[in-house]
């Protein structure tokens, strides 16, 4: 008995390069020691064969096993072809699919999405389908989307996002079933590089709902009236059935000044059009020395906006966006003084030492300082990393974590 | 060529129509809060409270009054409340002696149509679940981000997943 555990163990491991040829994927884990000890798991698989393959992710938090989810990604005959399923295993549930086929015919690019949304999901049962046609013509380019009982994710719209209630993470996908209306919903033309007198690159949005017109738009963007090397506008004019609205929007670049950042804003006065003044609402600086990057930013209007957290980025940017966008920032630090150190390390892979200390308003530490978050990354192979994570508040060590990520 | 033009442009059709024919219409649910299930670590726990299909802009501003709110409080204790998504806690007050717990969050920002508001963290003493956290609609006002207080909501415990 042991001896044929031990060979099929053996011809296990010996066939791992065989299947690591079939199979790829990655697995990043976190283990949190402090503020308590949790496991977390991000766990990607992947399949090809002939011109498919076949995806699956599997996300575990200290709740539980929260998505399953399965991705078909290919191409056949010339027709691509997406696919995703998404199960919550934690309630044993279907909660969406969706399929979307591409191909290209005359010179045009045809699509077909189609979604649908379980009623495991508040906000379902919901399905629908979408057929996108772009091409160009003369230089003008268009884009028409039939709208079947689905919406899908352009400029204007931000396709569907599924969470999970207890713990707040989320699913994203780009076709939208939860539209009201059965059969044809809605049609949506857009033109873009359009010429109107002197006035080049116009786009010209039309859009037809269930019920009849819409709203048809016209959108003229950068416009430099010479007023100032540094002040721009956009324009749009709406139409709609009994109104029409024409909005100017003064955008001001005052550019890089070496290493130095200047953010600021065009600020409106009360009265319609008019233009009181220009915030300046943040500062930044950023520069190289050797194989260390030096940045620090500081928020001036904290009422409106704040420094995102180091999974977005580490920017300015305004709450209102933030929140829209789904960015995590930080709402009670002004400051950050960041440096990251990379270097060369095993196996022609680079390790990475990120320190960040954050400073707050009102009186507090030394400096006003309120955090200091360190991560080392290190790899051990081309396949294997290791990281470190620390956060320290005034209060104490808030996180203490190890996290790995293996790709095969 | 002509052949798979003809292929995909017939399966594009087909499955257009198939589609249209088979599609039920989507009704748009109520506007709903949402009390997620608590999540224990350690000696500490947290509730997630967010919206979905808000109208008019989307929520702005929650008033929890008195009984709005009650907890086990046997099993929790020192609770606190922090906003979420541009929400910003203008006042909050939890009595680990009565169970009870009131507080006001305002947007200054702008509504949230969908996605998580606030988050309730506390000491845990015990086995706690979702049914040791109680809210009252009666005792709970939404208002939207068109100053206007939205009518005719709906409250979910316990619900898993939800869209926006």
């Amino acid at each position: 008995m042991r001896a044929t555990l031990a060979a099929m163990l053996a011809l296990a491991l010996t066939s791992v390069p065989a299947w690591g040829t079939w199979f790829s994927g990655t697995w990043e884990g976190e283990l949190t020691l402090v503020p308590s000890l949790e496991f977390s798991s991000f766990l990607t698989l992947s399949y090809a064969w002939g011109g498919l393959e076949l995806r699956s992710a599997s996300e575990l938090h200290p709740v539980g096993f929260i998505w399953q989810e399965f991705g078909l990604v290919g191409a056949w005959q010339g027709i691509g072809l997406q696919a995703d399923l998404l199960f919550g295993p934690s309630t044993v549930d279907y909660l969406y699919g969706q399929l979307i086929l591409t191909a290209r015919v005359a010179g045009l690019e045809v699509e077909l999405y189609t979604a649908q949304l379980s009623d495991a999901v508040l906000g379902g049962p919901a399905k629908g389908s979408a057929i996108r046609v772009a091409g160009n013509v003369g230089g003008i380019g268009f884009v028409n989307v039939l709208e079947l009982g689905a919406r899908i994710e352009d400029e204007e719209f931000p396709g569907i996002t599924i969470y999970h209630s207890a713990t707040g993470l989320s699913r994203h996908y780009v076709t939208n079933p939860m539209v009201a209306g059965a059969g044809s919903t809605g049609d949506k033309l857009t033109l873009t590089g359009l010429s109107l007198c002197c006035v080049e690159d116009v786009k010209a949005v039309f859009y037809l709902a269930k019920t009849g017109f819409s709203y048809f738009k016209v959108e003229l963007s950068g416009i430099d009236f010479e007023i100032s090397p540094v002040l721009t506008f956009d324009i749009e004019v709406v139409f709609q059935v009994q109104t029409k609205s024409l909005v100017l929007t003064p955008r001001v670049n005052l550019g890089k000044q070496g290493c130095i950042d200047l953010y600021a804003a065009v600020v409106t006065g009360m009265a319609p059009g008019e233009l009181s003044g220009l915030e300046v609402y943040g500062l930044g600086f950023g520069c190289e020395l050797g194989a260390m990057s030096l940045k620090g930013l500081a928020v001036l209007d904290t009422g409106k906006y704040a420094i995102t957290t180091e999974e977005y980025g580490s920017v300015i940017e305004a709450v209102s966006e933030a929140v829209e966008q789904g960015h995590e920032y930080y709402p009670d630090y002004w400051e950050l003084i960041s440096i990251m150190v990379e270097g060369p390390a095993c196996c022609g892979e680079i390790y990475s030492f990120l320190a960040n200390a954050y400073f707050e308003e009102g009186p507090g530490k030394l400096f006003g300082w309120g955090m200091t978050y360190l991560k080392l990354v290190v790899p051990l192979s081309s396949k294997v990393k290791l990281a470190g994570e620390i956060k320290v508040t005034a209060t104490g060590l808030e996180k203490l974590a190890l996290g790995f990520s293996l790709n095969w | 060529m002509k052949v798979r033009l003809g292929l995909v442009g017939v399966l594009a059709a087909g499955l257009a129509l198939a589609m249209s024919g088979c599609l039920g219409q989507w009704f748009r649910p109520r506007p709903t809060l949402i009390i997620g299930d608590p999540v224990i670590s350690g000696g500490t726990g947290t509730v997630l409270i967010s919206v979905a299909n808000m109208p008019e802009g989307g929520l702005a501003s929650i008033a929890v009054e008195t009984d709005g709110m009650t907890y086990d409080q046997a099993k929790i204790k020192d609770v606190t409340i922090t906003g979420k998504s541009g929400f910003v806690v203008l006042a909050s007050e939890f009595d680990d002696a009565t169970g009870k717990g009131r507080f006001v969050l305002a947007n200054p920002t702008g509504g949230c149509e969908g996605g998580m508001i606030a988050q309730l963290d506390f000491v845990v003493q015990g086995d706690v679940t979702s049914a040791d956290f109680a809210f009252a609609e009666e005792h709970i006002d939404l208002g939207s981000a068109a100053d206007r207080l939205v009518t005719d909501w709906e409250l979910a415990v316990g619900t898993p997943y939800y869209a926006r």
